[in-house]
């Protein structure tokens, strides 16, 4: 929960990768997919997981979650909607082969209300630069 | 059965008796064929439902789904678009309706608390919450969309 500091050794050009599931998307009038507020919302911790993007990292989400969708993002798009981002290695999930410490947590400084935090989903959402990756190539 | 639906959280299928049973004067009405849809994408999301570390807890609690059901029930327009109901992180469900450049968004939260978002050309209306105020309040959500109400 709430409060969380962010972590300015995280670059903000940084990309961070999420698994979304299915209805945590939406299509953009040019036909390309992007997330929806949802994919950026818990009701219960305000904490959306995230990951440091690369190679290894994206292989793990794919493994721990066959055929959902992954969304890459700017830390700065985060940040901008209102985010901010901490490293919590410590609630990396069970089986994850790879650093823990590339396991982050994106939510409000503060606790804030419920409307809130679903705007601040949207408009992460809602960032242009937002993309969700095409699948990998044996899905 | 209809001051039940009103006043008390439905049990699980307690929604799909109300409709039955809308013969009542008064009763939502039987033809809503969207909400039958809802019903069986609420249905297979507390089926479906797990806590997925690295991604959110989606397990459904039956008193958040009987909520959510109590509130479908009350919302006696036939005509609606079918929503589409999907599981938010942290036990809440969201049901959304979309027509042409308008979306109603219904965010049932395992706390209670339930948001009502009407979005229009991909920017969330600002509006005060005046929810307590009408008992309407979700109904009224629903016939904006469908452009019936300012």
């Amino acid at each position: 929960m709430p409060p969380l500091q962010d972590d300015a050794t995280i670059d903000p050009d940084q990309s961070l990768i999420r698994a979304l599931r299915p209805g945590w998307t939406a299509t953009r009038e040019d036909g390309t997919e992007r997330p929806n507020r949802l994919a950026f919302v818990d009701g219960r911790t305000q904490e959306a997981s995230c990951f440091i993007d690369n190679d290894t990292n994206l292989a793990e989400l794919r493994r721990l979650f066959p055929g959902d969708k992954i969304c890459r993002f700017a830390a700065r798009f985060a940040r901008d909607a209102g985010f901010v981002i901490q490293r919590k290695p410590g609630d990396c999930p069970p089986g994850f082969v790879g650093d823990p410490v590339h396991h982050l947590v994106i939510g409000p400084a503060e606790e804030k209300p419920k409307k809130a935090l679903l705007r601040m989903g949207d408009a992460l959402a809602l960032t242009p630069g937002i993309e969700i990756l095409p699948p990998a190539a044996d899905e | 059965m209809i001051a039940l639906a009103q006043s008390v959280p439905l049990q699980m299928d307690q929604a799909w008796q109300v409709q039955i049973s809308s013969t009542v004067e008064g009763a939502p009405p039987v033809n809503a064929p969207w909400r039958y849809a809802a019903l069986a994408q609420l249905r297979t999301l507390e089926e479906s439902g797990q806590n997925r570390p690295g991604q959110g807890d989606l397990r459904i609690s039956d008193a958040t789904s009987s909520h959510a059901r109590q509130i479908l029930a009350q919302m006696d327009i036939t005509d609606a678009p079918t929503p589409e109901v999907v599981p938010i992180s942290g036990g809440g469900i969201a049901i959304s309706w979309s027509m042409a450049n308008r979306e109603l968004q219904l965010s049932v939260f395992a706390d209670g608390e339930v948001v009502l978002l009407k979005t229009q050309d991909q920017a969330i209306l600002e509006e005060p919450d005046e929810r307590g105020l009408r008992n309407t309040y979700y109904i009224d959500g629903l016939k904006w969309l469908l452009g019936r109400a300012g």
